[in-house]
Order: C-alpha cells, then structure tokens, then sequence
C-alpha cells in the first residue's frame, strides 16, 4: 500500500516536474527577414535609397536612411513579397518568396508566426546570398547580403 | 532526450526482469497444458482524465479501458475524447478522440489477489481538429486578426507501457499506466502544427522544436468482470 501511494505521488510529481516556465522575451521568431548591403566598388560604404516600395503595401517607413542593412517585413496572408528599391538613378528589385506557419511558441508566450523557406524568385542587383532561409532571431540573423 | 528514454525502458525492463533471472533452473517440472480461453473482462474509466477535468478549467476529456485475458495476455483497448479551449493572449481550441489498441504481458501471474503488473504496447491514432485565433501587433501593417485551423487531421504513434494493478476492493482494481509515446506521425494538417493533440499530449516541447517522444502517466477505476472460473497457477518452486 505504501508503495503504491509513493507511486501515485511520484506520477504527480512528475507531471508538475515538467511544466516549464518561459521566458517570452526570448521568443526568436519575427515578422520579417534581414538584408544588408554591401557596396562593391569600395566608394562609399552606405547607401541611401530615395525610398522602398513594398507592393501592396506602399513605401516602407525610414527608407531614406543611409543603410547597411534593411528590415523586410514579410505578409502573413501572402507567400511572396516584392520589394522595389529606388535610387537617384536606378532601380533595384527583389521578390522574396517564403512559407509560413503559425505556432504558440510557449503556452505563457503569445502566439507568433515562423517564415521559413525564404527564397528569392527575382532580384536585380549584382548579386545576392541567401544566409538564412528561416526567420529565426537566435540562430540566423541575417538572411540577405545584397551586394550592389 | 531520445537516448534517456531509451535508458529509461532498458532501466524498467532490467528491473521488472531481474526477479525472473534463474527461474528456467527448475528440476522437476509438470507439464500444465496452458489455458488460453480467455476468463477476466477488465472495464475502466480514467480517473486522471476525470481529475485533470475537474482542476483544468481548459481542458475537458473522458477516457476509458477495457481488456481481456488469453493465458497471460491482455488485449487491450483505450479510447477517450478530449477538448481543450485555450484562451490566453491568443485563442486555441482543439477537439478529438482517440483510441489504443494492442497486448500487455502479466509479469505476475501467480498473484492470488489478481494483482498485475505488465509490460505492454499500443498503436495508438487519433483524429481531431483544432483552431488558433490571435492578433498580431506589426509595426508594418498595423494590428491583424489572424485565424487558422486545421479539420479532420490524424495522428498515430506507439506506446510502451508499464502497468500496475491493485485490488482495492473485491473486484475493483485501481491501475497505474506509466506510457512513453514515440514514432510520432500526423498527417499534413492544412494551416499549421497543431498544438495539442488527443491523447498524446502537448505537441510542442517549450521551445521551438515539435515533441518527438512523450511520457504520460493515466490511472484507472477498474472493474473486473469474471466470466468463468479459472485457477490462478502456482509458482513454479525451485
């Protein structure tokens, strides 16, 4: 009998072991992938772009900044987003494709959404290297080097 | 975390086995022609079901057992529904069933009280649909309601099990499962990665990655229903 309460406390016991407690704060999905630039005819080391056109959506807000790197947001409801950067004399493109999936990262935590399989099925600059196909704050923090 | 469960079955079988070591040095035997008509109807109702009902606020769920004995074979099915209304800064509800089947081996048949403890394995499947509803602050496209759901989604996994089952009073028995669930499989869900799924558990370990394997512990009520009498064999003596 004695053996049989200790084994019905210990399945108590264990079960209340294993609810963790999480930190939200460290939760490392965003609503955006990351690009930065890197100029290669060595002049200047920051680009100004006279703004950034997300279609569907308009102009990104700070898209005069000098930049070295650009947040990108990603739509949830979409698997493709089409950015169009416009200089004093050109213009540059770039179509990023991507899958999504929401998830409650934690039970404590709010629920978020996870890109993954980012791609790029258009781009008009010199060349572009996919660092990270998944938005994922820990463990890739960029996803794009755009080289112009 | 794979190779710990595995550590951990090794431990339970070592144990439950090591009493059983050496019984094969017997030196006068009688041959007992083995009774495999079955004798023993158990019916049980989950009382750990019943009980995390009652505590959880966002949780109701039912469950129920029944086996039968062939030698010292139990065939044994496990079934319940479940409903979970998460509502936190998000909304998830999901709702299904589930049902187990498969053997237990009674490691003591010898036990004049009917008492048993058994290794067991389970298929176990369950079909369920889920919903998540949350609102997403974006410093891009501002505040957004987002739904997503999945409908008639399956999941099948497998079960080890140890069991124990104690007389309390006449023919009921109070059971202890203790259940590590692995091999893992649902079928694309439609929208995203379920959470919850019934009867094996939460989905999602804390963290980003979806569980593998699971441990779980249930407890039943049961009732044992004798239908014909059948000897309880003596112990084999050395």
């Amino acid at each position: 009998m004695r053996f049989w309460l200790f084994f019905l406390s210990f399945g108590f016991c264990l079960f209340e072991s294993c609810n963790e407690v999480e930190d939200c704060t460290l939760d490392p999905y965003g609503n955006y992938a990351v690009a930065t630039f890197d100029i290669l005819s060595g002049e200047s080391k920051i680009i100004a772009f006279d703004s950034i056109i997300l279609e569907g959506f308009g102009r990104l807000p700070g898209d005069r900044d000098t930049l070295i790197g650009m947040l990108l947001p990603l739509p949830v409801e979409k698997t493709e987003a089409v950015f169009h950067y416009y200089t004093d004399s050109s213009l540059y493109s770039l179509a990023v494709g991507y899958k999504s999936q929401p998830l409650i990262y934690d039970l404590s935590c709010e629920a978020t959404i996870r890109f993954y399989d980012l791609d790029t099925s258009y781009q008009s600059f010199d060349s572009l290297v996919i660092l990270g196909s998944e938005v994922h704050l820990d463990y890739v923090p960029i996803n794009f080097e755009i080289y112009l | 975390m794979f190779l710990s469960i595995l550590k951990s079955i090794y431990n339970i079988l070592l144990l439950t086995l090591i009493p059983f070591i050496g019984m094969s040095q017997t030196v006068d035997t009688v041959r007992i022609k083995l009774d495999w008509n079955p004798s023993r109807l158990h019916v049980g109702l989950d009382v750990s079901r019943l009980m995390g009902t009652t505590i959880k606020p966002h949780k109701s769920s039912l469950g129920g057992m029944v086996d039968l004995d062939f030698h010292r074979f139990l065939l044994t099915f496990e079934g319940g529904v479940e409903e979970i209304n998460r509502l936190k800064t998000y909304e998830y509800t999901n709702q299904g069933s589930f049902l187990k089947w498969g053997i237990d081996y009674n490691l003591i048949p010898h036990n004049k009280y009917r008492n048993m403890i058994s290794l067991g394995l389970r298929y176990a499947q369950s079909r369920f649909s889920d919903q998540l509803n949350f609102t997403e602050e974006n410093p891009w496209f501002g505040t957004q309601t987002l739904q997503f759901s999945n409908q008639n989604i399956s999941a099948h996994w497998t079960e080890i099990l140890l069991r124990l089952n104690v007389q309390v009073w006449k023919n009921v028995f109070l059971g202890s499962v203790l259940r590590i669930e692995i091999m893992k499989n649902i079928s694309d869900p439609d929208q995203f990665i379920p959470f919850d799924i019934p009867g094996w558990g939460r989905n999602w370990k804390s963290g980003t990655d979806e569980k593998t394997a699971n441990m779980g512990f249930s407890y039943y009520l049961i009732y044992h229903f004798s239908f014909r009498e059948k000897e309880i064999p003596l112990k084999k003596i050395k």
